[in-house]
């Protein structure tokens, strides 16, 4: 600034401004964890995004070539901490796809309660996460609330409220407990018609909300296909797509559920508002699957295989994908025959979705970037695992 | 252009929607009570523990009189948490040491599952704050004790 | 008429205590004014104490949750161990500030907050300074903040303030524009800028106040009180400190008193403008009798009553602020100049045509004279 003196100023008759360089994050409100995007701003509006990764890096690839196929369970529960019963049940697939393990009926129908409430509560504080960052405190905390009921459903179901390593390796690590399937239909009604209902009137309806996420970050049908999105993201482009029915697993496929997708509810199709439009509309299809699997589910029976203490898988290698939360979450598994992993690869929505926020961020206004991280539904510890 | 309707279209809306919004944030603000709990000092003289589901993982407890020291939990524990020596002494088999590091464990309950003779459980304790890390790896065994014998194996089927 | 004023009062008393003993006259003139000024100063700072307790409480309460309940009965305590939390605090001032402006800045909010308070009417004589142009005066010193805004923001040296601070010049420089013009309104059919006398041409009953006087004065209301909350940047419109977007904004770098200055001016605008609105447009403390001659009974009933129509206003302004999401800025600044500077000059056009139609009267009431 000093540098910069009165002669300058007075030679330069005209009013030039220079770009600056923002340092967005590690530690900024809206980045959801411990992300860091390098902005180009133009004064409030934004030239260029780069976002910088690997903050939060625990190495749990590597992780995973080190303890036995079990044992790493309770490590997949770290890729995404608000969602990690869908992390459990996509690796517990995985070996069990590789290794050829049968998993009983019922631990299946545990599998699919568990993991589509808690993709019910990962897009409470996804939803709730993005208003958060438009300023509106109050949905946040009411979507939190009822998240805090689904922790206390699932501590009676595995004895943790955050990392529930409840999924293991051919089955689940205990059956329902008594009065669980009262609680969670209670739940599953209160949210589909009560809660859902009261959060539109409250927030999504509200002109200024739609207003700050119509037209914002517009992700085009080909772009998103482009940049590899899945998941909400994609589904907010208009894409019908969905592991869960296009390529299922699990016992995805006795089940009735819509797949809803972007259709420009308030501007155009793919901006933000859609995608926050999409994940409302996942919460009450799942819980009409919730509704059906405790009505389907069988009442006794085994919940768990027995396998041998130290597993053993032949040798080969497999990739499954199966329906997070945040999108597509893969798992690439190569055995050598011994009793660990030769190599995990984990793949999961966020890392692509962070990869386009380049893309759309593009002349857009600091604000507008919140929303648009808040609608990609960001959390920093899948980016970097 | 924004017509005439629109324009006053945006202010009704606007107004509408706003009036929905607070209707609501008023009827929480006088009629709905709070769910907090008060923990730790006013939870209605309840215990910390009781809090907390039956199957809620908190602090691991070993009943050395059942362990047999068989190290599966030991062997099956992804962060290496719990040391085990047993040491062969008179024909007996001896639990020497039975450390549990709380400060590195994370609640997973491989152990508690592989556990043949249930000596090593969960118990509902969480409250673990303390000036010392090294008071946070407890040790569960202060003299040698004799290592239970093993269970009969169940006949095959 | 006589013209009465507080100071006036106190000086009177002041010398009928000391009668004729060797107290210097400009001691006296000094006190009168003095006390007025401490006594108000450290009202509002108890008031805008009681606002931040008000804000947890009622956000708590929106919330489910409990809000502040340990400190005293009911939490009501805890803005002193706020205080003497922020106090006790150490005062950071980063290397590369620049520390003149730096120090300065918060002085300035705070002090272009507390001037607007010495025009507020709180009903009965209890008015520092009735000034002529007091109307005038409060818009005038409310704008005096921005000063401070854009200051912190500046000296602060980081680019969050900055962008806090250009962004409160750009807002609270627009929003100056219909709030000044819905005020006009009033000025219009009280015919004077005086806080005191606009009060005064108001009655005791709803129908008797300026907000329904007619359409348009009712319409101007709701502009002034949306755009005072642009002009103290509450919820909707919080641009300079939208903590998800600029981290905290123009107060990024302060800690400790300076950050709680500008704390106390916030709350302390959310109490201004309310009293603003409650005075101009639902009649302040006015119980219909004259506020100088009567009795101190009934000019102690006229405080409570003015305080029955602003604390319900600060609730508003709260409720509102736990309910919407926040605008973006060029969204606020064309909802200021497409929507609020059209309808208040409407507003202002029309009060106009009115009292040219009908004379002065409103739809319930006459002027009288």
């Amino acid at each position: 600034m000093k540098a910069y003196g009165k002669r300058e100023a007075a030679i330069t008759d005209k009013f030039s401004t220079q770009e600056m360089v923002l340092s967005m994050g590690p530690h900024h409100p809206s980045t959801h964890g411990v992300l860091r995007l390098i902005l180009q701003t133009d004064g409030e509006m934004i030239v260029n995004v780069t976002p910088d990764v690997g903050f939060l890096h625990r190495g749990l690839e590597k992780i995973a070539e080190m303890v036995p196929y079990q044992s790493f369970m309770p490590f997949t529960d770290r890729i995404d901490y608000l969602s990690s019963l869908n992390c459990n049940l996509g690796y517990a697939i995985t070996v069990e796809r590789l290794a050829g393990i049968e998993v009983p009926e019922k631990a299946e129908y545990l599998r699919v309660i568990g993991a589509e409430l808690t993709r019910m509560a990962s897009h409470f504080v996804g939803a709730g996460a993005l208003l958060l960052d438009l300023g509106a405190v109050t949905p946040f905390v009411h979507a939190l609330r009822e998240r805090e009921t689904y922790n206390t459903l699932i501590e009676m179901l595995c004895g943790a409220r955050l990392t529930h390593n409840y999924v293991r390796v051919g089955g689940v690590s205990h059956d329902l407990p008594s009065g669980f399937r009262e609680e969670a239909l209670k739940f599953v009604d209160h949210i589909e018609h009560e809660f859902i209902k009261e959060f539109n009137d409250l927030i999504s309806f509200n002109s200024i909300l739609i207003n700050r996420l119509k037209d914002v970050g517009v992700i085009s049908r080909e772009q998103a296909i482009e940049y590899t999105l899945t998941g909400p993201n994609l589904r907010g482009s208009g894409v019908k797509y969905d592991t869960r029915r296009d390529d299922t697993y699990s016992i995805y496929d006795r089940f009735d559920f819509d797949i809803p997708a972007g259709r420009g509810k308030f501007g155009t199709v793919g901006d933000c508002y859609d995608r926050y439009w999409v994940r409302i509309e996942e919460i009450t299809q799942s819980c009409r699957i919730i509704r059906q699997a405790l009505n389907q589910m069988p009442e006794n029976g085994e919940v768990r295989t027995k396998l041998p203490k130290v597993l053993k898988v032949q040798e080969g290698e497999i990739y499954v994908r199966t329906e997070s939360p945040r999108g597509q979450l893969g798992f690439y598994l190569m055995s050598n025959g011994g009793t660990r992993p030769d190599r995990l690869k984990i793949k999961t929505g966020s890392f692509s979705a962070m990869t386009i926020i380049e893309l759309i961020s593009q002349g857009v206004m600091v604000a507008d970037l919140v929303a648009i991280i808040g609608s990609l539904d960001i959390v920093a510890p899948e980016i970097d695992r | 252009m924004v017509t005439v309707r629109e324009y006053f279209g945006n202010i009704t809306n606007a107004v509408r929607t706003t009036y929905k919004g607070m209707k609501i944030t008023l009827k929480y603000w006088v009629k709905e009570p709070s769910i907090t709990v008060e923990y730790p000092d006013r939870i209605g003289g309840l215990r910390s523990e009781d809090l907390v589901s039956e199957r809620f993982r908190g602090y691991l407890k070993v009943e050395t009189s059942k362990c047999t020291g068989c190290l599966l939990c030991m062997r099956v524990c992804p962060i290496d948490c719990i040391l085990i020596e047993v040491n062969r002494r008179d024909d007996r088999r001896y639990l020497d040491r039975f450390d549990i590091d709380q400060a590195k464990c994370m609640y997973c309950g491989l152990c508690v599952e592989e556990c043949p003779s249930a000596a090593i459980l969960f118990s509902k304790k969480y409250e673990g704050a303390c000036y010392d890390m090294k008071e946070l790896c407890v040790s569960h065994v202060s003299s040698p004790v004799p290592a239970a014998r093993p269970a009969k194996k169940e006949a095959p089927e | 008429m006589i013209q009465h004023n507080l100071p006036d009062m106190i000086y009177k008393f002041l010398l009928g205590i000391s009668g004729l003993s060797a107290i210097p006259d400009f001691l006296l003139v000094t006190a009168s004014y003095l006390i007025p000024s401490a006594a108000v100063l450290g009202f509002v700072m108890f008031v805008s104490g009681m606002l931040t307790y008000a804000e947890r409480k009622v956000s708590a309460d929106i919330q489910n949750r409990i809000g502040p309940n340990r400190v005293g009965p009911f939490g009501l305590l805890q803005m002193l161990a706020d205080g003497v939390k922020l106090i006790l605090k150490e005062d950071i001032i980063p290397d590369a500030v620049d520390r003149k402006l730096f120090k300065l800045a918060p002085y300035i909010v705070f002090s272009g907050t507390m001037l607007a308070v010495t025009v507020v009417p709180f009903g009965g004589p209890f008015i520092v300074a009735d000034l002529n142009i007091g109307l005038v005066f409060i818009i005038v010193v409310s704008s005096l903040i921005v000063v401070g805004f854009l200051m912190s923001g500046w000296a602060s040296n980081n680019k969050w303030a900055l962008l806090g601070g250009i962004r409160s010049a750009a807002q609270i420089i627009s929003y100056e524009i219909p709030a000044a013009l819905s005020l006009f309104t009033v000025v219009l059919i009280a015919g004077t800028f005086s806080m005191q006398k606009i009060v005064m041409s108001q009655g005791p009953y709803p129908w008797d106040w300026f907000i329904f006087h007619n359409p348009f004065t009712f319409v101007a209301f709701f502009i002034f009180f949306i755009s005072s909350l642009a002009e103290i940047n509450r919820l909707p419109f919080d641009f300079p400190e939208a903590e998800s977007e600029l981290v905290s904004g123009y107060n990024v770098e302060y800690s400790g008193m300076r950050f709680a200055l500008f704390f106390l001016a916030e709350f302390a605008n959310i109490f201004i403008s309310a009293s603003i609105a409650a005075a101009v447009f639902l009649g302040g403390g006015n119980i219909g009798l004259d506020p100088y001659e009567s009795g101190i009974g009934f000019q102690l009933v006229m405080v409570l009553i003015f305080f029955a129509k602003v604390v319900p206003l600060c609730l508003v302004t709260i409720w509102i602020r736990w309910t919407l999401p926040r605008l973006r800025i060029d969204q606020m600044l064309s909802m200021c100049w497409k929507y609020f500077i059209p309808m208040s000059f409407a507003c202002l056009a029309m009060t106009a045509i009115w009292m040219l139609v009908f004379n002065g009267n409103g739809i319930f009431w006459r002027m009288n004279g």
